[in-house]
């Protein structure tokens, strides 16, 4: 079965969005403060319109306030939310707090979950996720460092993490560290949820980057000789690797999603201009340069689109989609920065001035072929996985080419 | 007449640049605490008083005005020596050099020459340069800002946006296409001085470099401020542009080694699955090619210097092709290197996040690429 289309439910809900997006959403863009998003007196306001919408949180099931629905839905949701840097706030699905929403969801107990889930999927705490450490490669998480020992009835953790998003603000950091050194590679870590004003979490500061958008920093911290309770493990000892997977796969469905939302818009303005800016006696509209930057963005944003929601609906029929997912990851973070890249080119410096929302994506998209997984990372995959295919299929050796 | 220098002289001037740079330049940068954004003034004066001892000031300024009169082709050396730091790219040796002034400034009057140039000279300060217009950063001959004649003065409307350096500038030169009576416009250029009654406001461009906009309501200015003839400003400007895109270029060369260089330490240092991210063929790549696309880029550098140097027709073109390929190498070469580092490629703790924002900008600086394409394909008459 093939079908291209939204269901009514689907239509409602993008329409809602929109809707929310033009009224108050990108006309509150100027209230953005780099690294620190939205005021709160802005914010709140803007989330309660959602919620009694009811389409905030679309990645949690309803029990904790969410709209429970499937990845398609989800993606098509996050596509329209994504074209602001403040939409995901607004809708109440941004990372890395929705990643460990769904971590929570999946793993934590029921006293967790009160606790940290419920406050968390409402929008009243913010979290950070610190897994990465700047002296081992993230890309190869069976290389971290950071400890984890018992003592007594407590976990004392000891760890060096960069790129902990947000953690400015969070109340809690999910934290993975190794707890088992001597078990097989991919069991020798476990998560805990350490709350951000214990005495042993330290934020030694807000690493400078390229992109402004994410409320909180990307921050260097350190746990030093951190104590938490056993209480606050969450998920089972050594399942760490495991649930960080958990985590990812979602995430880049909604990655995916908000980049298209972005590369649209970014398209939108890239039109307009070419609409209105005159080279000479014609609209840059009609110069044939423009019109290849213009069909090649919209064939790779539709490219891109399909392939993700493509990926959306095997996750909904059960599948892993390992594959699929791998492929939009790298491909779609290209687009992304393709499509920018041509907007820009298009504006001339003025697509450099804060005149255009073009320079603040610009800076942020590059982040999309680092994290969650680097390009080159996810190509490996991918070829893998074909490589396996192909063996598996057992076709016959034919020659490839026929010669007379 | 400018200097000419021999092979051996120029390897002199390029090692003399490479030390100044280690010794003075990068300790300065690195003494600044935290994430460096720009120097202090003190900084700059103290560094440019130390490369005025070592004869490095006033490059490519004519001897006559206090400079040191080095070709073109002598200075792409000399920047892509001192591109090599964080600040180096729009800021060579943290302008401890002094600025570049445009070559046109020699159809000064010997009056403007006294009363402008030679002071600017002498104090390391630069002429800022208001060509382009918010809407119009390529075509020059589409620009709107106009003069209407008024006995021995001129009355401008009009504005002038993406003036770099204005602050470090001792007095500037604005193009404005000029009318007399029933006379179609002729493109002409003007001295303005800093405290002229102009509107001056100041932005940043993709959160990296701060330019000027400026705005001309009625404007007077005297006839003796025109440079050149009426009607040939805009071809003077093409030739401010040819020297620029050139040096632009070197510096390209000169920031494009530097993140090769930092490309090629990591990835012998950082181990992943097991192994040097050197080992991974993606890697390897990405860095191999960096290399040849570098030494072709400075090819190009250098035959279009040494072209305008000698006065060559086709040094505009060469120009042009040196700084598309100069500054697509560099941004890929910069990219890849952002991507070989991951997570620390987006910190501004290297300077690569600094020249990701940079080598956007200059790939639009000083034309753009469509804009040079159409040119490369009129010069051959296609
Ligand atoms: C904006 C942003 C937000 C982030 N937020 C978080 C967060 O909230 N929490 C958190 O824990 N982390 C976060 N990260 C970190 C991110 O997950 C890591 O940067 C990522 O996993 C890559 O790890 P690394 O930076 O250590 O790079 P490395 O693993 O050192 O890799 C560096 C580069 O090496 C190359 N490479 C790696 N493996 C291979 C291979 N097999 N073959 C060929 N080439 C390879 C790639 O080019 C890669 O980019 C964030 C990063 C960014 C940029």
């Amino acid at each position: 079965m093939f079908n291209f289309m939204e269901n009514e439910e689907q239509q409602k809900m993008i329409d809602e969005a929109t809707e929310i997006m033009e009224r108050y959403v990108f006309p509150n863009e100027k209230y953005m403060i780099p690294h620190r998003g939205l005021p709160a007196e802005i914010l709140k306001p803007l989330q309660q319109i959602v919620k009694e919408k009811g389409i905030w949180a679309a990645h949690l099931p309803k029990e904790f306030g969410g709209m429970g629905n499937g990845f398609v839905s989800l993606g098509l949701l996050s596509e329209v939310i994504g074209q602001s840097p403040i939409g995901p706030y607004v809708f109440g699905s941004m990372a890395p707090d929705a990643g460990n929403g769904e971590i929570l969801y999946h793993a934590a107990t029921t006293e967790q979950k009160e606790k940290y889930l419920r406050p968390l999927a409402n929008g009243d705490i913010r979290s950070c996720f610190g897994m990465t450490e700047p002296e081992v490669s993230g890309s190869d998480p069976r290389t971290l460092q950071g400890t984890a020992v018992m003592d007594g009835s407590e976990w004392v953790i000891n760890a060096h993490k960069w790129f902990t998003t947000g953690a400015v603000g969070s109340a809690f950091c999910i934290a993975m560290v190794v707890t088992d050194p001597e078990a097989e590679p991919h069991c020798r870590t476990s998560l805990f949820i350490v709350e951000t004003d214990n005495p042993g979490f330290e934020i030694v500061r807000e690493v400078p980057v390229l992109g402004d958008h994410y409320p909180g920093g990307h921050c260097e911290v350190r746990f030093n000789e951190c104590r938490i309770s056993q209480e606050n493990m969450l998920g089972k000892r050594g399942e760490g690797f495991k649930l960080a997977q958990l985590r990812l796969g979602p995430g880049r469905i909604t990655h995916a999603m908000r980049w298209l939302g972005v590369a649209r818009r970014s398209l939108n303005v890239m039109l307009h201009y070419s609409l209105n800016k005159k080279d000479g006696e014609k609209r840059l509209a009609d110069s044939q340069t423009i019109q290849n930057f213009i069909a090649d963005s919209e064939a790779e944003i539709q490219a891109s689109r399909l392939l993700t929601l493509q990926a959306a609906w095997k996750m909904d029929q059960g599948f892993q989609a390992r594959k699929e997912i791998s492929i939009i990851k790298f491909y779609g973070a290209q687009v992304l920065n393709n499509v920018i890249d041509r907007a820009i080119q298009t504006l001339g410096t003025y697509g450099l001035t804060q005149n255009t929302p073009l320079e603040g994506l610009y800076r942020e998209a590059r982040a999309a072929r680092i994290y969650d997984g680097a390009d080159e990372v996810h190509r490996m995959v991918v070829a893998k996985q074909v490589l396996r295919e192909f063996q598996k299929r057992e076709v016959p050796h034919e020659p490839a080419a026929i010669s007379k | 007449m400018k200097e000419v220098l021999m092979e051996s002289e120029l390897s002199i001037l390029k090692n003399t640049v490479k030390s100044f740079v280690i010794e003075n330049v990068i300790p300065a940068e690195q003494s600044q605490k935290g994430y460096v954004k720009e120097m202090s003034e003190i900084e700059v004066t103290s560094i440019q008083q130390k490369a005025k001892e070592a004869g490095l000031n006033a490059l490519g300024a004519k001897k006559d005005w206090g400079g040191a009169g080095l070709p073109l082709y002598a200075r792409t050396i000399i920047y892509e020596e001192a591109a090599q730091h964080r600040l180096g790219f729009y800021h060579p040796a943290v302008d401890g050099f002094g600025a570049e002034l445009p070559s046109l400034l020699e159809n000064c009057s010997p009056r403007q020459i006294a009363e402008y140039v030679i002071p600017a000279v002498s104090q390391g300060k630069g002429c800022f340069i208001a060509l382009w217009e918010e809407h119009e950063d390529n075509q020059i001959d589409n620009l709107t800002c106009h003069a209407v004649s008024n006995g021995d003065e001129w009355i401008i409307n009009g504005h002038k946006s993406y003036i770099q350096k204005m602050d470090q500038s001792g007095f500037g030169i604005i193009l404005v296409n000029c009318k007399k009576e029933n006379d179609t416009q002729k493109p002409t250029i003007f001295i303005l001085e800093l405290n002229d009654s102009f509107e001056k406001k100041d932005t940043v461009l993709i959160d990296v470099q701060k330019n000027y906009n400026i705005t001309f309501n009625d404007f007077r200015i005297k006839d003796n401020r025109r440079i050149g003839k009426v009607g040939e400003g805009a071809n003077l400007m093409k030739e401010w542009l040819a020297e620029s895109q050139i040096l632009l270029s070197a510096r390209c060369l000169g920031i494009s080694i530097k993140a090769l260089d930092y490309a090629q330490a990591y990835a012998k240092m950082r181990i992943t699955r097991g192994k040097t991210l050197s080992e991974f063929p993606s890697i390897r790549t990405m860095i191999a090619n960096g290399f040849v696309n570098l030494n072709a880029a400075r090819l190009m550098v250098h035959d279009a210097a040494n072209k305008i140097d000698n006065g060559k027709k086709d040094g505009i073109i060469a120009a042009q092709m040196a700084k598309l390929f100069a500054t697509e190498t560099a941004a890929k070469i910069i990219d890849d290197c952002l991507q070989i580092h991951g997570g620390a490629g987006f910190a501004g703790d290297l300077p690569i996040e600094r020249w990701y924002k940079e080598i956007r900008l200059a790939r639009l600086d000083l034309l753009k690429k469509e804009t040079i394409i159409e040119n490369i394909a009129r010069s051959i008459k296609l």
